[in-house]
């Protein structure tokens, strides 16, 4: 009996370290696997946040093409969507370049929408790209007229200051928020497009013969990713 | 010839950067332009029949990433090219800091020919003084890269000659 106690107790003793270090070793082992686990989860988050990027991404580029969608649907032109690739290289000039060219079906003067309203038209192509004058350029003339009272006028493009609604007589009703769309008779934009709202009216100089007339475009010139290039009308087909 | 081909790589290298990144970084009219300094680099390094072939390329090539007139650039460029070259050849041997200043005035050079021609002349001041001082602290890194892609190329060269 006392040989048994006496055993078990020696057993005893000599097992607690054995069995600490038992447990010491497996606590070492069991977090060299939580390291590694959590080395796989962080390469799983990174990766699950590189997928969700990528997903936000798609969810926007969905939102705006089905903008563009909309603008094709309302529009009895021929379209076809293009991307923005490029801008020129001299930054005076607000000139797109865009990924469809002569192989796509376009030519010059067609007119070019992004979400918002009319972005431009096509000055140069080349077999599969194109250049794109935004409204806002220098150059940029465009027939437009007042919706709200018919008022007819020119609407230049004045740099990033938007655009000036020239030629409206002193005299014509016009007033802030207005909305200018393009009246067609230039022969390259059909009637109707959105081009613009009023931002700031004013009389000019006394010796002007017109008045002053601030146009802010709608469309989001700035960040345009995909447009909508108008190609001809249907009918036109038959 | 060395100079002039690290300068055409060069310039096609900005071109295209300048017409796809510089809409994020650029700032009303502002941005940032490697060009100016290349043509002042090349008019230091290189002799002027190859110097005057290479910036009439460049201008034609630059011509492809713009809505301007085509001849334009090379006018502008070869102007440019030839101001500093003419200074260095004839009337002083120009160090880096001299030529850093002269990015600048060939940037206003460059840009009075291009504004002009394009019909925008009003856009002249102050845009212009604002964007040739840009051009200017821009100058010293782009000599750097240039220095670096001469010394390397003139390395594969020699050595090219060498194995042969």
């Amino acid at each position: 009996m006392f040989l048994k106690d006496t055993s078990g107790q020696l057993q005893s003793f000599f097992s607690a370290p054995f069995f600490q270090v038992k447990h010491l070793w497996s606590s070492y082992i069991d977090l060299q696997k939580v390291k590694e686990e959590n080395q796989v989860l962080k390469a799983q988050l990174a990766e699950l946040e590189n997928e969700m990027t990528t997903y936000r991404e798609a969810l926007i580029e969905n939102r705006r093409l089905k903008q563009l969608l909309e603008i094709k649907e309302k529009t009895p032109w021929n379209s076809i969507v293009a991307h923005v690739v490029g801008t020129d290289i001299a930054p005076w000039r607000a000139v797109l370049t865009i990924d469809v060219g002569k192989v796509d079906g376009l030519a010059e003067d067609m007119p070019v929408l992004c979400q918002g309203g009319l972005l431009g038209r096509i000055i140069d192509t080349s077999m599969h790209f194109s250049k794109v004058m935004l409204v806002t350029d220098y150059h940029s003339r465009i027939a437009a007229i007042v919706q709200r009272n018919r008022a007819r006028g020119i609407l230049k493009g004045d740099g990033a200051r938007g655009c000036i609604l020239d030629y409206v007589k002193k005299g014509v009703d016009i007033q802030s928020g207005d909305v200018i769309i393009t009246s067609g008779l230039d022969g390259i934009f059909p009637k109707g497009l959105l081009v613009g709202k009023v931002k700031l009216v004013g009389p000019g100089e006394k010796s002007d013969l017109f008045q002053y007339i601030g146009v802010e475009p709608t469309a989001k010139i700035n960040e345009a990713e995909e447009v909508l290039v108008l190609l001809k009308p249907l009918n036109t087909e038959k | 010839m060395t100079p002039a081909a690290v300068f055409l790589f060069l310039v096609y290298l900005s071109l295209i950067v300048e017409s796809t990144w510089c809409i994020l970084c650029s700032s009303h009219f502002l941005h940032l332009d490697a060009i100016p300094a290349l043509i002042c680099w090349l008019a230091l390094k290189s002799e002027p029949i190859p110097g005057t072939v290479s910036v009439i390329v460049a201008g034609l090539i630059a011509a492809l990433f713009s809505s301007l007139p085509f001849y334009l650039f090379p006018v502008s460029y070869l102007m440019a090219f030839f101001t500093v070259y003419l200074v260095r050849a004839n009337i002083l041997e120009m160090p880096y800091l001299q030529a850093y200043f002269f990015t600048g005035f060939v940037s206003v050079e460059i840009l009075v020919v291009q504004l002009s021609g394009s019909g925008n002349p009003e856009l002249l001041w102050p845009w212009e003084m604002v964007q040739a001082l840009l051009n200017m602290v821009f100058a010293p890194p782009v000599f750097w890269v240039c220095d670096r892609c001469l010394k390397g190329l003139t390395k594969v060269m020699a050595r090219f000659k060498h194995e042969r």
